[in-house]
C-alpha cells in the first residue's frame, strides 16, 4: 500500500468524513484512518440532522460543497422547520435521518471519492519534525508519510462509558477505544481535558403503547437542507411525545445515591444544554413532567430512540424509569442509556485555521475540539479539511468571519473564547442573525466555496442561475403599481391603508400583512419562480432596514477583523496594556484584532493600543 | 480609517475664557452644518479661515468661531471642525451634547490622539506615550466610573440591564429551543416588560440634571444693570479678586466664569457684562451674552444698586428673568436705601412674603457672602439633591443610556408592529449592549448562561 500523502485524516466520523472529503475533492492525496469502517459517519446519538442553529450549520457545510446535507436529504425519514412563525432569521430544519443508511450512503461517497484511500487501522502517534507535522504511525506498525493531518477523533480518546456502578473503557456503542493516542498529544505539549457526555435507551418498537401518545408528523412542503437536493424528500414515519411522570422523578430523587453524576464517581464537564434527565428533575423541582421524543432510529430495524432520557444510572433503574413513563408501561430496553468520558484539546491552542499554533500541519476538529453535535462536527471538520489541504500549498488559510457563517461563529468561539463543556450552537450565539439564515447560506458561501476549489462546477452554475433569478425578481418589484381596482381590493383584503398615488411593489411587500404571495396573485408576476427563492427575495425586501443595519455594523467590525496581529509579537513588552490583558492575549495568541477585542479581559483601551503599536511596528519596517 | 465622527471638548476643564470643542471625522462639515449657521454655509468652508456664526443648541444659542480643519491637513488626519467658543464649560459641555445628538460620538480617552497617530500625524516617539495616556486616561476613567458607579447607580443600571438580560432570554429560549415545553412569553408580556424598562430608564435619564450639577456644578448668574457690583460680589463670594472693578460703567465685558465649593457643593459662577443699551460693538456681544446667562443658569442672583431708584434698565432686568430659582440682591446696603422695593415686587408678582424670601440686602462683606452661599445651598439641597439616591453624573453614561433607550425605543415599535420575535430581539440586544458599555456585562455568554439558568431546555 501507498504510504505517502498530503493529509491524513485521523477519525471517521463527521467531522472526520468532511474533512477528508473537504481534502481529496481539492486534489489532495488524502488518507482516512478510522477504528472501524462500520462506524463511518455514525450517528451515534439521536437519528436527527439539523435543528435551531444546526440546520443553519447544514445548509453552510452544503454551500462550500460539503455533504452532510446531501447525506441528510437522501436519508430523511422525517422533517420538519423549526420555528416557522418565529420570523426570518431563526428557521431551521431538522430532520429525522434513518441511521443505518446515514452511515451506508457516507461510506459510499467516501468509497467513490477520487484522492481518497480509506483504511481500518488506530492511528496511535502523530510525528512530528522541527515544528512540523511529518507522519503518522499506526498501533498495527505502519508508518504514513504526511504533510499535513487533521484529528478527528470525536469522543474516542481514552473513552470510558458508565452505566451506574458499572464502567467500561469503551467508546460509543461498543466500538473500540483510541487508548494510545492522547500519550502522543500529550508528549507534543498540548493541553487535553476531560468531556462528559450521553446518550438515552433505544426501546422495541412493539413494546410501545402508541394509542396513548401525541403523534408528531412531518412537513412535505419544506426546503430540503442541500441546494443540491431538486427532489424534496418524503415522510416516511412518525415520531411521538410522551412524558415523564411522578414516579419516575421520585424514582430518581430516591436513588440519587446511585447515580454516578451524584455520587461523585463523574467529575468531568458535562454540558449545561444536554441535561441528563436526573439533572432536569433535581434542578427544575417545580416541573412536574419532562416530555420525551420517541424517534425510529431508522426504517429496517425496530429500535426507538428515547430523546430526553439520558442518564447514567445503572440498568435496574433505567428499566424502573422508562417503565414509569407513559406508553413505555411494558417497554422492552434494546440498548442502555450510558454516560461517556472522554480527552478532548483545549481548544484556545488553535487559530482560526483549526490549526494548532504551535505545530505547523496540524489539525483539529470535531468533538476532541470540545464541541457537540454532529453539525458542529461537520462544520470544523470541512474548515480543518480545506485548511490542511491549503497548507499543503501554502495558501492562506481559510477563515469564515462571525458575519459570514454560523461556522465562523462557531470557530471564533472556540479560538478566542473556549469553552469548559461541550460546545453547541445556538442560534442567540450570532450576532447577524437576520444575515445568516438557512435559506441565503449559498448566497454567503458559494463563492468562497467555488473560489477555493470546493464547490463543483455543476453546483456553481446552478449557484448562478440563482443570482440572476434574485436580481430578475427584486428589478420586477421595483415596478410601480397605479391606485387601480386590484391594489384596493388586495389592501382592503390585508386591512391595510390605501396609498394617495401609486406605489412601488417592494414597498408594498414591506408592509406587514402583504405577503410575494400575494403580489403574484394579484399581479400574476413572478408566477415562475421556485418558492425557495421567493422566500429569499421577500425577506431581503421585507427586512432591508433591519439588514442594512447589520451589514453597517458587519462594515464597521470588519476593519478589525482585517487587522492582522503577527504571531510573534511580546504582549509583555508592550507599554501601556493591562497586565491582565498582556496575559490573556500572550495565551490565547489571536489573529485579527477584531478577535482581541472578543476576549474576556481585553479592553477597549487595549485594542487602542494595540493599534498605535502596530501601526508603529509597520513604520519600523 | 475609522468610520465614525468624535467630538469632545479640547481645552481643559475649569478656567479660561475660551474653550475648544473638536469633532473629527467624516462626518464633522455634515454634522456642523446641521448646528451652525453662517453667511458661508458650513459645507462651503474654507480650509483654515475662522467663520463667526451662532450654534444652536437645544437651550441655548451661541455666538462663537468655527474652523475647518481638511483631510488630511489636521490634527488627527481626518475631516475636523473646532469651535470655539466663550464662557468656560458649561457652554462647551452644550455644543458637545448637541453635536452628540446629531449624530457624533464621544471620543474615548486619547482617541483624537490615537486617531492621529494611525493616520501618520504623529512622530513615532510619541506613539508610546500615546500608548501609555490611552490607558492612563482610561484607568482614571474607569475609577472615576467606578466611583460613580459604586452603590445605588450602581446596582440601578445592572438591575435594568439583568431585567433585560432576563426578557432576552426568555424570548431567545422561545427561539433556541422551540419544542421544549416552557411557557412562551407572550407578545403583551414582552410589551409589558419593555415599557416598563422604558419608564424605570427615563426616571434614571431624568437625574441628568443633578447629576450635571454635581460634576459641573450650580450655575449661578449675577445679571443687572452696569456698575450694581456684580463684580465685587462675585470677588466677595469666590473669596478673592478676580474680577476687575471700578467704578466705570461696561468695566465687566464678557462671561467670567469661576467656581468654589460650599458644603461639598460646587458652584460654578458666573459674573456678565452689565445689561444696557451700548454702542460699543465689544460691550454689545458681551451684553447678549449676559441675556443669555439669564436663561441658562440654575439661580439668578439679580443684582440692584439699594442706593439709587430703580431705572429702566433695572425694570428690563427685573421683566425678563425666566424662572423661579432667583434672588434679589440689593446692593450697597452700606449707603441709604434709595430703590422702591413695592415696585420691584410688583413687577415679579410677588406677594410680600415671597417676596422677602427672595429678598437679601448685601453691601458684599463676609457675613453677607455667607448669607448668600446658606440661601444658595437650601435652594439645591431641597430642591435637586434631596431624595435623589441615584443620579446620573457621568457624561458617557448617559450617552450610553440614552442609547440604550433609543433602542429600546424601536423595539417596542416593532413589537407594537407585529413583527417577529427575532427582529425584535435586535434591537432588544442592541439597547442590552449600550447598558453593557457602562456596567461591563456585554459578553453575550451571559445571556445563554441565564437561559441554561432559568429555562429547563435540552434532549
Amino acid at each position: 500500500m501507498e504510504k505517502q500523502y498530503d493529509v491524513v485524516v485521523i477519525g471517521s466520523g463527521h467531522a472526520g468524513c468532511e474533512a477528508c472529503l473537504a481534502s481529496a475533492r481539492m486534489g489532495r492525496k488524502t488518507l482516512l484512518l478510522t477504528l472501524n469502517l462500520d462506524s463511518i459517519a455514525f450517528l451515534a446519538c439521536n437519528p436527527s440532522i439539523g435543528g435551531t442553529a444546526k440546520g443553519h450549520l447544514v445548509c453552510e457545510i452544503d454551500a462550500l460543497g460539503g455533504q452532510m446535507g446531501i447525506n441528510a436529504d437522501k436519508t430523511t425519514i422525517q422533517r420538519r422547520m423549526l420555528n416557522a412563525s418565529k420570523g426570518p432569521a431563526v428557521q431551521s430544519l431538522r430532520a429525522q435521518t434513518d441511521k443505518i443508511l446515514y452511515h451506508t450512503e457516507m461510506k459510499k461517497t467516501l468509497e467513490n471519492q477520487k484522492n481518497l484511500t480509506i483504511r481500518q487501522a488506530e492511528a496511535s502517534e502523530i510525528v512530528v519534525d522541527d515544528g512540523k507535522v511529518v507522519g503518522v504511525k499506526t498501533k498495527q506498525g505502519e508508518f504514513y508519510d504526511t504533510k499535513a493531518v487533521v484529528i478527528a477523533t470525536g469522543v474516542y480518546l481514552n473513552s470510558k462509558i458508565i452505566v451506574g456502578e458499572y464502567t467500561n473503557h469503551i467508546g460509543p456503542n461498543g466500538f473500540a477505544p483510541a487508548n494510545e493516542l492522547t500519550k502522543s498529544l500529550l508528549d507534543l505539549g498540548i493541553t487535553v481535558r476531560r468531556f462528559k457526555t450521553g446518550t438515552p435507551v433505544r426501546i422495541h418498537a412493539d413494546t410501545i403503547h402508541y394509542d396513548q401518545l401525541e403523534k408528531q408528523y412531518g412537513e412535505d412542503d419544506i426546503q430540503p437542507f442541500s441546494f443540491m437536493t431538486t427532489k424534496k424528500p418524503k415522510n416516511k414515519t412518525i415520531c411521538y411525545l410522551t412524558y415523564t411522570t411522578s414516579k419516575t422523578h421520585e424514582i430518581i430523587l430516591n436513588h440519587l445515591d446511585r447515580s454516578p453524576l451524584y455520587n461523585g464517581m463523574i467529575e468531568s464537564l458535562g454540558p449545561r444544554y444536554c441535561p441528563s434527565i436526573e439533572t432536569k428533575v433535581v434542578r427544575f423541582k417545580d416541573k412536574d413532567r419532562h416530555q420525551l421524543f420517541l424517534e425510529p432510529e431508522a426504517l429496517s430495524t425496530k429500535e426507538v430512540y428515547v430523546q430526553g432520557l439520558s442518564t447514567s444510572f445503572p440498568v435496574d433503574l433505567q428499566e424502573e424509569m422508562v417503565h414509569s413513563v407513559l406508553g413505555l408501561e411494558n417497554a422492552h430496553i434494546m440498548r442502555d442509556a450510558y454516560a461517556i468520558e472522554y480527552d478532548c484539546i483545549d481548544s484556545l491552542q488553535l487559530d482560526a485555521s483549526l490549526g494548532l499554533k504551535k505545530i505547523k500541519g496540524l489539525y483539529f476538529a470535531g468533538q476532541v475540539n470540545g464541541t457537540s453535535g454532529y453539525e458542529e462536527a461537520a462544520a470544523q471538520g470541512i474548515i480543518a479539511g480545506i485548511n490542511a489541504s491549503r497548507y499543503c500549498t501554502h495558501d492562506t488559510p481559510f477563515v469564515l468571519k462571525r458575519s459570514d457563517a454560523y461556522i465562523g461563529v462557531l470557530i471564533d468561539d472556540l479560538v478566542t473564547k473556549g469553552t469548559n463543556e461541550p460546545y453547541r450552537m445556538m442560534t442567540s450565539r450570532a450576532e447577524y442573525r437576520l444575515w445568516l439564515r438557512q435559506d441565503n447560506a449559498d448566497l454567503r458561501l458559494t463563492q468562497m466555496g467555488y473560489d477555493i476549489g470546493l464547490v463543483t462546477k455543476q453546483r456553481y452554475k446552478k449557484f448562478l442561475q440563482k443570482q440572476a433569478i434574485i436580481s430578475q425578481c427584486i428589478q420586477t418589484l421595483q415596478q410601480h403599481v397605479g391606485p387601480d381596482e386590484r391594489l384596493i381590493q388586495l389592501l382592503t383584503e390585508k386591512g391595510e391603508s390605501l396609498p394617495q398615488s401609486g406605489i412601488k411593489l417592494a414597498d408594498l411587500l414591506k408592509r406587514g400583512t402583504i405577503h410575494i404571495e400575494d403580489l403574484i396573485k394579484t399581479y400574476h408576476i413572478l408566477d415562475e419562480v421556485d418558492p425557495a427563492i421567493l422566500k429569499t427575495v421577500e425577506i431581503q425586501i421585507k427586512y432591508e432596514g433591519y439588514l442594512s443595519k447589520q451589514e453597517i455594523a458587519i462594515a464597521q467590525a470588519k476593519n478589525q477583523e482585517s487587522i492582522i496581529l503577527p504571531d510573534n509579537i511580546d504582549y509583555y513588552a508592550i507599554k501601556g496594556l493591562r497586565i491582565e490583558a498582556q496575559q490573556k492575549l500572550d495565551l490565547i495568541r489571536p489573529h485579527t484584532l477584531g478577535q482581541a477585542s472578543r476576549i474576556s479581559g481585553v479592553s477597549p483601551a487595549d485594542i487602542s493600543v494595540l493599534t498605535v503599536y502596530l501601526k508603529v511596528k509597520r513604520n519600523q519596517k | 480609517m475609522e468610520n465614525t465622527t468624535i467630538v469632545a471638548i479640547a481645552t481643559p476643564l475649569g478656567s479660561g475664557g475660551v474653550s475648544i470643542v473638536r469633532m473629527s471625522g467624516s462626518q464633522s462639515l455634515t454634522i456642523a452644518s446641521q448646528v451652525f449657521s453662517c453667511k458661508t454655509p458650513v459645507m462651503q468652508f474654507h480650509p483654515r479661515m475662522m467663520y463667526l456664526g451662532t450654534f444652536t443648541a437645544a437651550d441655548f444659542q451661541e455666538q462663537c468661531l468655527a474652523v475647518y480643519f481638511k483631510s488630511p491637513y489636521s490634527y488627527t488626519g481626518e475631516d475636523v471642525i473646532e469651535f470655539q467658543c466663550h464662557g468656560g464649560r458649561m457652554i462647551a459641555q452644550g455644543i458637545v451634547e448637541t453635536l452628540l445628538s446629531h449624530g457624533a460620538i464621544l471620543a474615548q480617552a486619547g482617541e483624537f490622539s490615537k486617531r492621529a497617530f494611525v493616520n501618520g500625524k504623529l512622530s513615532l516617539d510619541q506613539a508610546e506615550g500615546i500608548m501609555e495616556m490611552i490607558e492612563a486616561q482610561s484607568q482614571s476613567e474607569i475609577r472615576a466610573g467606578y466611583q460613580l458607579l459604586k452603590g445605588k447607580l450602581q446596582s440601578t443600571i445592572l438591575s435594568m440591564q439583568n431585567e433585560l438580560t432576563t426578557l432576552l432570554a426568555s424570548i431567545e429560549v422561545s427561539l433556541d429551543y422551540p419544542e421544549e415545553d416552557i411557557e412562551e412569553e407572550t407578545r403583551d408580556r414582552v410589551i409589558q416588560k419593555v415599557q416598563s424598562l422604558l419608564s424605570s430608564m427615563d426616571q434614571l435619564l431624568k437625574t441628568k440634571h443633578t447629576g450635571k450639577i454635581i460634576r459641573d456644578g450650580v450655575k449661578i448668574a449675577l445679571v443687572g444693570k452696569p456698575n450694581t457690583g456684580k463684580s465685587s460680589l462675585m470677588n466677595a463670594l469666590l473669596g478673592y479678586e478676580r474680577a476687575i472693578v471700578t467704578n466705570i460703567q461696561g468695566t465687566t465685558r464678557d462671561i467670567i466664569e469661576e467656581y468654589f465649593m460650599y458644603r461639598g457643593l460646587k458652584f460654578c459662577l458666573v459674573d456678565t457684562a452689565g445689561i444696557r443699551q451700548s454702542q460699543d460693538v465689544v460691550e454689545k456681544i458681551g451684553i447678549e451674552k449676559s441675556w443669555n446667562a439669564l436663561s441658562y443658569a440654575d439661580i439668578l442672583l439679580v443684582v440692584l444698586d439699594g442706593s439709587q431708584p430703580l431705572t429702566k434698565e433695572d425694570i428690563d432686568v427685573l421683566q425678563h428673568i425666566p424662572h423661579h430659582q432667583y434672588f434679589i440682591l440689593i446692593n450697597k446696603n452700606d449707603l441709604p436705601l434709595a430703590i422702591d422695593e413695592e415696585k420691584i415686587s410688583s413687577i415679579l408678582s410677588l406677594d410680600q412674603k415671597s417676596y422677602e424670601e427672595k429678598r437679601l440686602y448685601t453691601s458684599a462683606t463676609l457675613k453677607d457672602v455667607e448669607e448668600i452661599k446658606e440661601k444658595l445651598y437650601q435652594v439645591v439641597s431641597t430642591k435637586d439633591l434631596e431624595g435623589q439616591g441615584v443620579v446620573l453624573t457621568n457624561f458617557r453614561h448617559i450617552e450610553c443610556l440614552e442609547r440604550a433607550k433609543q433602542s429600546l425605543e424601536k423595539a417596542l415599535l416593532d413589537l407594537q408592529q407585529n413583527q417577529t420575535l427575532d427582529i425584535v430581539c435586535i434591537n432588544l440586544k442592541d439597547s442590552w449592549l449600550a447598558m453593557g458599555d457602562v456596567t461591563g456585562n456585554s459578553q453575550n455568554e451571559n445571556i445563554i448562561t441565564e437561559i441554561f439558568e432559568k429555562f429547563c431546555v435540552g434532549k
